[in-house]
């Protein structure tokens, strides 16, 4: 029994999702947080302050539909239609051709303020005339806009709540599938006296705009949608010259691309120092203080990737185009030749110009258009003139994003304030999206500054630990080897000096070596030829002995002889005593 | 379906002044509607002394003339021959509005 009522009621559910179908507004980015659209034969209810873009919103649906071939009715309360023709116009929304075609109706429903009202009064020409409209051109979407200009006509709540209840009826009715806007104050998303609006509608979405920083940003925000899921969160959009376009908040780094392989840096050393280049499709951070070459480094890059005929976006918040390309120069890095060959491309704006989500439509657009392989963006650090932090977060978060989505490598310079770089490295709180992270410094020593590199961080790649000296010279920029003498790193002039420091001394070790080898040569002939002569003389004294040893064996022989013959044995202790003596002394031979 | 054009011409006695060119926009047979065509002639009678001319119509039959004099509230009485035209929305149960968009104030006292 359990079974079938659980399948009852997934079948009940089933037909009320088959039962809901969706309109799509054709509005970049807003068919993504409704699911696909608004409810068809139903109504939306728009509310938001005034120039929120509520009417923007409702006409840019009616104009794509109608494009589509959709037939729409645009009813305005509130502003002349001419207006409303002239800032289409504005977004390249050519309304007449559709008009004639019957694609496109604008009603201009004013409501002539010298009129005078007697008695009660309900809604019944308005529908009469949209009924009418609507049967002729076939059309079944609608757009109110302002209607709380016609409501306030009733001048009594009760009266405004039953003609609308009664408008939403004969809406329904008709299956139109309808737009409705309304002005609410700044405040509060919903007026206390238009709150039945919400109930009334299945879809509610509200637009807010901001400023803050004295810079403007719009949300839109979903409060509700009958029988449907959203995207409940603020969602970010601007209005552009092409529109509305929202950016939704929704699967956010979900969608990344694996990185890809590497790609040089436009330095071999850089590139073996960061295991064998950027990765495509990371993100890499150049961080520093102002001056160390942030941009000279990124912009070897866009000047190498160019020559490898792959396309690089060129986002500068610091320096116009012309500027950026003649102050490459200097280095030796010509941008003139890719900017002329058409794979490199400048995005140039002043942060303060625009909000963020502005900034960032700019950036997504020029993306689409343009298929960069790796966009650079110089500065981070600037973002945040564009409003706030958190707008500047937004900024960052959402183009790293999509970067990593489309696999296109992005590089980030961030300009460090002071020398505690280490903590600021994140730039603007968005280290966990960088891959790698280079630090360009400066070192004082000796009166001079110098730059260093570092690679702090180089996620799926092995990398050097050492600081390296950097240079920028005429024909761009140079890494010097790793330092192998005594102490630690010295840079510039004070390495040069150290260098020349140990070599002096080194030359003199060498020059008192040798000088000692030739004193023990010396020595060593010294003591041979002494040892020579002492063993001359020890000869000759040997020789001298020897002779005079012999001559004592002669006199001995001569005496035995003589004794013998002279009759020897008569004193023969004195003798004995004698001869003792000498054999002692002559004993050894 | 209900008579498109109601046509309500007397010839009175004063034939002295304009007159009075009455566009009444009505919703087929809604009660407001026929209170308003109701009040009218009582109005008319009363202090336009026959030197009128009321013409009918029906939204629901032609909306575009609704569309082109702009009505969109209903009942509606338009003055035509006023220039320019006066638009009197509702069923004309106020007597003194209708009086002085007419250029009658205090006509009757």
């Amino acid at each position: 029994m359990t079974r079938q009522r659980r399948k009852k009621k997934t079948g009940a559910s089933l037909t009320k999702q088959r039962g809901l179908k969706k309109v799509a507004t054709c509005v970049a980015g807003l068919d993504d947080i409704l699911n696909g659209g608004i409810p068809r034969g139903r109504t939306t209810l728009v509310s938001g302050g005034p120039g929120s873009g509520k009417s923007v919103l409702g006409m840019e649906f009616l104009y794509r539909g109608a494009l589509s071939g959709e037939p729409g009715i645009f009813v305005t309360f509130e502003e002349r239609a001419a207006a409303l023709r002239q800032s289409a116009l504005g977004f390249g929304w050519h309304l007449a051709p559709l008009e004639e075609a019957g694609k496109f109706f604008l009603m201009e429903a004013r409501v002539d303020p010298e009129a005078v009202l007697s008695g009660t009064f309900n809604l019944k020409g308005l529908l009469a005339i949209i009924e009418g409209k609507a049967t002729a051109m076939g059309a079944n979407r609608i757009v109110i806009d302002a209607v709380d200009v016609l409501l306030r006509l009733f001048d009594d709540p009760a009266r405004e709540r039953n003609e609308l209840y009664a408008l939403h009826d004969w809406l329904l009715d008709r299956e139109m599938t309808t737009v409705l806007t309304v002005k609410v104050s700044k405040d509060t998303p919903t007026s206390a006296r238009y709150e039945f609006l919400d109930f009334m509608a299945d879809c509610v979405i509200y637009l807010d705009q901001r400023i803050t920083e004295q810079i403007n940003t719009r949300r839109l925000r979903v409060l509700k949608y009958r029988g449907s899921g959203f995207g409940s969160n603020e969602h970010p959009f601007v209005i552009t010259e092409a529109g509305i376009n929202i950016i939704p908040l929704l699967a956010t780094g979900l969608r990344h691309k694996g990185l890809g392989r590497k790609v040089s840096t436009g330095h071999p050393r850089i590139d073996s120092i960061l295991g064998g280049g950027y990765y495509r499709g990371s993100c890499i951070l150049i961080t520093g203080t102002s001056g160390t070459g942030k941009t000279t480094l990124a912009s070897t890059f866009a000047r190498v990737s160019c020559e490898r005929g792959q396309k690089v976006l060129y986002i500068s918040f610091e320096e116009s185009q012309d500027s950026m390309v003649s102050c490459m120069l200097s280095p030796g890095i010509d941008l003139r030749q890719p900017l002329k060959a058409g794979s490199l491309q400048f995005l140039t704006a002043i942060p303060e110009s625009m909000g963020a989500e502005e900034h960032l439509i700019r950036a997504f657009r020029a993306m689409e258009a343009f298929r960069p392989d790796h966009v650079i963006l110089d500065a981070i650090s600037a973002c945040n003139r564009m409003g706030s932090e958190a707008a500047a977060f937004d900024y960052l978060m959402r183009l790293i994003n999509a970067c990593k989505e489309q696999g296109v490598t992005i590089v980030l310079t961030n300009q460090a304030t002071g020398l505690k770089e280490e903590q600021e490295i994140s730039g603007i709180g968005i280290s966990s999206l960088v891959d790698a992270v280079i630090l360009l410094r400066y070192n004082e020593i000796g009166g001079e500054i110098n730059r260093t590199l570092l690679v702090m961080k180089s996620r799926g790649s092995k990398h050097s630990n050492q600081y390296r000296e950097f240079l920028i010279t005429d024909q761009g920029i140079d890494v010097v080897d790793v330092y192998v003498g005594e102490g630690g790193m010295v840079t510039g002039t004070a390495r040069y000096e150290q260098e020349e420091r140990e070599a002096v001394e080194q030359r003199v070790r060498e020059h008192e070596i040798k000088r000692k080898e030739h004193e023990v040569i010396e020595k060593r002939a010294e003591l041979e030829a002494q040892t020579a002569h002492l063993r001359a003389e020890l000869e000759g004294a040997e020789a001298a002995l020897e002779s005079l040893q012999m001559e004592k064996g002669v006199y001995w022989r001569g005496r035995e002889a003589r004794g013998k013959m002279r009759g020897e044995g008569l004193d023969s202790s004195r003798l004995g005593t004698k001869r003792k003596g000498a054999g002692g002394k002559g004993g050894p031979k | 379906m209900r008579q498109p054009a109601q046509r309500t011409k007397k010839e009175g006695s004063g034939t002295q002044g304009k007159t009075y060119m009455l566009r009444l926009f009505v919703v087929g047979d809604e009660s407001n509607s026929k209170q308003a065509r109701e009040n009218l002639v009582k109005i008319c009678e009363e202090h336009l002394k026959g030197d009128y001319k009321i013409e009918v119509v029906d939204v629901l039959n032609d909306f575009e003339a609704a569309l082109k004099s702009n009505i969109l509230l209903t009942p509606a009485l338009v003055v035509v021959s006023a220039s320019p035209p006066v638009t009197i929305f509702g069923n004309l149960s106020d007597t003194e509005k209708v009086l002085s968009a007419l250029g009658l104030t205090g006509g009757k006292s």
